[in-house]
């Protein structure tokens, strides 16, 4: 539907009309040279918040591991935890100050016998590195 | 009247060429009236330009292109002229004044005062001869309001002529 036309307001819209003379494609080039420089400061301004987001994220988690923040995170491995190493001849009975471990019938060969127990252990560990096999836990 | 183009896909360089040869001197001449300066209605149509190309792929095909780059056009002209400083008028421009028809400066005064809505109702309908549709679709109203308004404007320009011829 068109729009109604009053031609007395026309005629007083045309006497204030602006006299703008432009070359079109003096505009059209300027215009297209215009939006270049914008679109390569976008990709500056990018790449300077990526790089504030990496530099951020790294200080962060220098800082968590430096500092201990997250102490339920543990990042180092059991390697790290020092352990004791016992060798020792065949015996009957070892107390340890958690548990005690009997071997009920001892070897008959004399041969060393050995175990390892690590600080970061449950209360009731499965020894392991016996030769033969036959070393077991007891409550 | 010129009939809008329309398309359904995403504005390409090539068809916003094609709307903006077609349109130029109806941009330019809008864009002076809201800014008021030819040097600032250059600047806005083609920092308009800059800006349809950059953001064509914003254009969803959902109006015709035209009123799409009515759009930028109208609205990078009203951003110019509210970021321009306030200056005092040069003494050139105020010597045209002087010497321009009385009743030109009486309208343009009072086409000044109108509220913003009327007024580019009024230069889109006058000055770029677009329809309720295409006036519509660049100002985001409804033609309803399209009609109010200029029939409120239409009102407050001849009563301001005829306080002029009256007095």
């Amino acid at each position: 539907m068109n729009a109604p036309y009053d031609p007395v307001v026309a005629d007083a819209l045309g006497r204030i009309a602006p006299d703008v003379d432009a070359d079109p494609e003096l505009l059209l080039r300027r215009a297209k040279q215009a939006r270049g420089p914008r679109r390569r400061s976008w990709l500056v301004r990018g790449g300077v918040l990526a790089f504030a987001g990496i530099v951020v994220a790294g200080g962060a988690a220098v800082a968590a591991t430096k500092l201990d923040l997250v102490p339920w995170l543990k990042t180092k491995s059991n390697s790290n935890i020092p352990s004791r190493s016992i060798r020792t001849g065949a015996i009957a009975v070892r107390r340890l100050p958690k548990f005690a471990a009997r071997m009920p019938d001892p070897p008959s060969s004399r041969a060393a016998l050995w175990r390892s127990l690590m600080a970061r252990v449950s209360l009731r560990p499965t020894p392991t590195g016996s030769p033969n096999g036959f070393w077991r836990s007891r409550a | 009247m010129t009939e809008p183009i329309t398309i359904s896909h995403a504005a390409d360089p090539d068809t916003i060429e094609t709307v903006y040869r077609r349109r130029h001197g109806d941009f330019l001449r809008v864009a002076a009236a809201i800014t008021g300066s030819p040097d600032a209605a250059l600047d806005a149509v083609q920092e308009a330009l800059a800006r349809a190309y950059a953001r064509r792929r914003s254009f969803r095909g959902e109006g015709s292109l035209e009123a799409w780059l009515w759009r930028v056009v109208v609205n990078t002209a009203r951003n110019a002229k509210r970021d321009a400083p306030v200056v005092a008028e040069p003494v050139e421009r105020e010597a045209a004044v002087a010497d321009s028809d009385p009743r030109e400066t009486i309208v343009r005064a009072g086409v000044a005062a109108l509220p913003e809505r009327q007024r580019l109702v009024l230069f889109l309908r006058y000055y770029a001869d677009l329809d309720y549709a295409g006036i519509a679709s660049t100002l985001g109203i409804r033609r309803g309001t399209v009609s109010a308004t200029l029939n409120h404007a239409h009102e407050a320009v001849r009563r301001l002529l005829a306080e002029e011829e009256s007095s």
